[in-house]
């Protein structure tokens, strides 16, 4: 136990993150994962606000007096432990250390923008540099006999195909050529083209030919059910001549025959596409298990799809807990990010095959293909920040959270479960610190 | 890299991670190790239970040494302290889509309107100091040429190369005193009018030294002119800015100031704006009180330019020089100056230039913010874009300066001889093959002085004001790692002094 009398600086290092609400606290360490949580602890609280004082800047100095305080002297030394702050006698330096608290400041803050208009500066400023991503329905078009459900809302969940629920049959391909000339200037990385069946698209070939424009050198992907791939070998050879990616939609159950028929023709004219795998519950797992071991597919991915009647499914599979996002070990940056923007929707837009414009399919449209301008379109989104600018800080209940810094970004399964927080973490309010 | 503050304490910079920590002595004494190259688990394993003396902590025992060798290797293997603390290689280079690229989006057209002047400035950057930059020759820029460049860019703006929407986009008045042509502005301003514009809107701006303002000002706040009135403080202040025959010419900016904002009291308020140049005549204190009482506004305040100053006239110009910092530190309570002039304070610039580039937590954008989220998340230092050295501008990207003459410049501040390009009434010539051929031979005569630079990454040197004409360019800012651990320990010593600075800045300087 230290003297009374004796003075020390205590100081948290700045590449923890730190949480308060009300009188609880949490501590992560992003380099080890470590988790600390000080729930209903004034003492501690206090001091967590005290180093985030402006004139404190994460050191602050203790007395020993202070030091006995069984809070105070578990916090010090669970911090030190976990090698997230350090304590040093006084005595030993000629003055008070600091450290450059975590405060995000990105130069070209939209909501700064707004709020205190800097004179040249808008919220249109080089904007289009945050296109990354495009997905395009081109088609509505589709005979196959999926299960409603699956068709009318698995593509608000993740990339899909779908016949939708507009009137018009498929895009203008002259609307989707203005669409992708206006790009140049972004930072486009991806386009996906989806359907309705994308075989039955009408202007195939002119399609085909302005996505192979040496203007649009970026990945392209093309999204299929398996089962729309019969007696489309001609238009799989352009596909792969193009140098595109095929994405192959798969729900459950299979039709075993067809599915073998697909899997001849991937063979013969597409050898390396990447399966999109539909999982509502176990037994879909253990399909797709089987599907990847006997066929040998090395290119999957499983996309968890709720139904509407598989709530356990994904309690069990898709909800998080602490022990996920200790080991997810989110880095501070990206925990910085999350608070300022929504990683997952950031720079995406999706064009449906009725010509609406959407910066989040699940979220009201932009504007429509051929009537609104591309720049039109992420000028609103800019400034409205809907869906790119979503972050657990601004919805309920997550901005109460503690854990909402260190929480995946909102996802889509969001909207689906109609539940903002897929998680079994303990909230409670927050107070800024 | 480790450095330590004037109250001696240790903090280090990782240039990798982008991060600068407080370190505890014993930490700080491990990694003295690790940057000599020493073996720091070797080192640990062979240590017996004998205490070490750590220099300004007395000794460390063998299990305090064991939980800063713990915290050692956490960090570590975290990617800090992966880099040797040498080497700053800069090898980037531009190539002609970008200088196109950076035309489409460029902020703004300054025309020299005149190159010649009402006035006879002492310290006039056309006068008896220098010897870079030509003499007037009092040519007028034609209304000619200048529309044909705003054509030219015009195309280019409303291309798909522009990645902004609804944007300002200023035409610029400047001189000499461009007020001297007023017919040039009222003509260009009527067919800026005329133009279609898709992805701007045009504004316009002057800078005047306040001599014909009352003249003209009804056509100005007409067309909502942005005004930046040239005046140094009261008269004494500015009796460096004289008519030809040696007259003051104060009484008369200040009665025409004061007519414009006797008559147009909210333009005045929301448009104009006042530089003032430091010299011995002045202070910060007295420019700062001067336009706060006359006129509630706050000024940017400029100091006199160094560069280019003739061998005969060197000793009469540092006579005139005075410099912002000095006269900072000569006032007893600069308190106000402070919290009105904060980001134009060059502290604040120094510090926010500092935290842009070691804090670990400033971005220039979301682009930045989500591949820095990603890189240190793989960990990944190859995926790092190569710099081009020095601090120059990717030519156009903040402006296009066209001289009275034709010749094309990306900024008014650069001298004459270095044009990148010519217009005349029918043509735009413009090169950008030739122009990226032409900084990459710069930058390829300066990458070995910027590699062995310790600052390179928050260099702002303007590759212009290097003498590039000369066989040999010499960077004076070139700093090596001792130079460049008191730099950090100045600004980290800075803040321990003034640790409000650190939020204010991170919540207040943007768009630096």
């Amino acid at each position: 136990m230290p003297e009374e009398s004796r003075r020390f600086w205590f100081v948290l290092d700045n590449y923890v993150h730190v949480s308060v609400a009300g009188k609880s606290v949490m501590c992560y360490n992003p380099l080890n994962g470590m988790i600390l949580e000080y729930p209903d602890c004034e003492p501690v609280s206090k001091l967590v606000k005290r180093l985030h004082r402006p004139k404190n800047l994460l050191a602050v100095s203790l007395t020993g007096k202070e030091l006995s305080n069984p809070d105070i002297s578990r916090f010090v030394r669970e911090m030190r432990s976990s090698f997230m702050g350090d304590l040093i006698p006084a005595s030993r330096t000629r003055g008070k250390p600091l450290q450059m608290m975590p405060y995000l400041n990105v130069q070209q803050d939209i909501e700064y923008i707004k709020k205190k208009s800097p004179g040249t500066v808008t919220v249109g400023e080089q904007m289009m540099k945050y296109l990354v991503e495009i997905s395009i329905y081109i088609n509505s078009a589709c005979t196959l006999d999926c299960d409603r459900r699956l068709c009318g809302s698995a593509y608000r969940q993740f990339l899909c195909c779908t016949r939708g629920s507009g009137h018009r049959k498929e895009l203008d391909i002259l609307s989707i050529e203005h669409f992708l000339q206006q790009l140049p200037g972004t930072s486009l990385a991806r386009v996906n083209i989806l359907g309705g069946d994308i075989f039955k698209f009408s202007q195939w070939d002119r399609l085909i030919t302005i996505l192979n424009e040496p203007t649009l050198s970026v990945e392209k992907n093309f999204y299929t059910h398996y089962l729309n791939l019969l007696h489309q070998e001609k238009k799989l050879a352009q596909l792969k001549a193009g140098s595109f990616s095929l994405k192959i939609v798969v729900p459950f159950p299979i039709k075993k025959q067809q599915w073998e028929q697909s899997i001849d023709i991937l063979t013969a004219y597409r050898p390396d596409p990447r399966f999109v795998f539909i999982i509502a519950g176990e037994s879909d797992i253990a399909e797709a298990e089987e599907l990847i071991s006997q066929y040998s597919l090395d290119q999957y991915s499983l996309h968890p799809f709720f139904n509407g009647e598989n709530r356990e499914f994904f309690q069990d599979t898709v909800f998080f807990d602490k022990e996920d996002l200790r080991e997810a070990k989110p880095t501070l940056t990206e925990i910085l990010a999350r608070q300022s923007i929504n990683p997952f929707h950031f720079g995406a837009l999706t064009v449906l095959s009725n010509g609406h414009i959407h910066a989040n399919v699940n979220v009201s449209r932009l504007g429509n293909l051929e009537k609104d301008s591309i720049y039109d379109v992420v000028y609103k989104e800019m400034d409205r920040g809907i869906s790119w600018r979503r972050t657990r800080k601004k919805i309920e209940p997550c901005r109460h959270c503690t854990f909402k810094g260190l929480c995946p970004p909102l996802s889509n399964y969001e909207y689906a479960l109609g539940q903002n927080n897929p998680c079994n973490i303990w909230k409670t309010r927050e107070i800024e610190i | 890299m480790l450095f330590e503050s004037q109250k001696k304490n240790k903090y280090f910079f990782d240039r990798e991670v982008k991060s600068t920590q407080w370190c505890h002595p014993v930490l700080c004494h491990l990694l003295k190790l690790h940057y000599r190259g020493v073996d720091v688990t070797r080192w640990f394993g062979e240590l017996n239970d004998e205490p070490v003396p750590i220099d300004d902590y007395g000794t460390a025992s063998k299990p305090e040494i064991a939980y800063y060798y713990q915290k050692y290797m956490l960090l570590r293997d975290n990617g800090f302290f992966s880099l040797p603390d040498t080497g700053h290689p800069v090898n980037g280079r531009l190539n002609p889509g970008q200088i196109k690229a950076s035309l489409a989006n460029t902020r703004q057209l300054t025309l020299e309107v005149v190159d010649f002047c009402n006035l006879d400035c002492a310290y006039c950057v056309y006068g008896k100091f220098y010897n870079s930059f030509r003499r007037e020759e009092k040519k007028k820029l034609s209304i000619g040429t200048a529309k044909t460049v705003l054509n030219y860019l015009l195309d280019l703006l409303n291309s798909p190369l522009n990645q902004s929407h609804q944007q300002v986009f200023y035409i610029g008045f400047y001189g000499g005193e461009p007020l001297l042509n007023f017919p040039f502005i009222r003509e260009m301003a009527a067919y800026a009018g005329r133009l279609k514009t898709v992805h701007n809107r045009f504004c316009f701006n002057i800078t005047t030294n306040g001599i014909l303002l009352e003249k003209y000002m009804d056509f100005l706040v007409e067309h909502e002119f942005d005004l930046l009135i040239s005046l140094d403080g009261n008269e004494y202040n500015n009796s460096y800015r004289v008519f030809k025959d040696g007259t003051p010419a104060y009484p008369e900016i200040s009665k025409n100031i004061n007519a414009l904002e006797t008559k147009y009291p909210r333009y005045f308020k929301e448009k104009v704006n006042f530089n003032a140049v430091i010299h011995n005549r002045s202070s910060v204190s007295d420019i700062h009180h001067y336009f706060k009482s006359q006129f509630n506004k706050v000024p940017t305040i400029s100091e006199l330019n160094p560069g280019g100053i003739g061998d005969s006239m060197r000793e009469e110009f540092f006579k005139t020089y005075a410099n912002i910092d000095n006269s900072l530190s000569q006032m007893k309570d600069y308190s106000m100056v402070e919290k009105d002039m904060f980001i134009n304070l060059p502290n604040t610039r120094s510090l926010n230039s500092f935290l842009r580039r070691c804090s670990g937590f400033v971005f220039s954008d979301y682009n930045e913010l989500k591949a820095s989220a990603n890189k240190t998340k793989e960990n990944n230092p190859s995926k790092k874009s190569l710099r081009i050295p020095t601090g120059t501008c990717v030519p156009f990207s903040r402006k296009v300066f066209i001289t009275a003459k034709g010749k094309i410049l990306p900024c008014e501040r650069i001298g004459h001889q270095y044009s990148l390009g010519t217009a005349d009434e029918k043509n735009v010539n413009l090169d950008f093959e030739k122009i990226a051929g032409t900084y990459n031979t710069y930058f390829d005569r300066l990458k070995k002085q910027c590699g062995s630079c310790a600052n390179s990454e928050a260099c702002s040197q303007c590759i212009f004001f290097l003498d590039m004409d000369k066989p040999h360019p010499q960077c004076s800012g070139i700093l090596d790692d001792d130079e460049f651990s008191r730099l950090l320990s100045a600004r980290i010593s800075y803040l321990e002094k003034n640790p409000q600075t650190y939020l204010k800045i991170m919540k207040e300087v943007k768009f630096a």
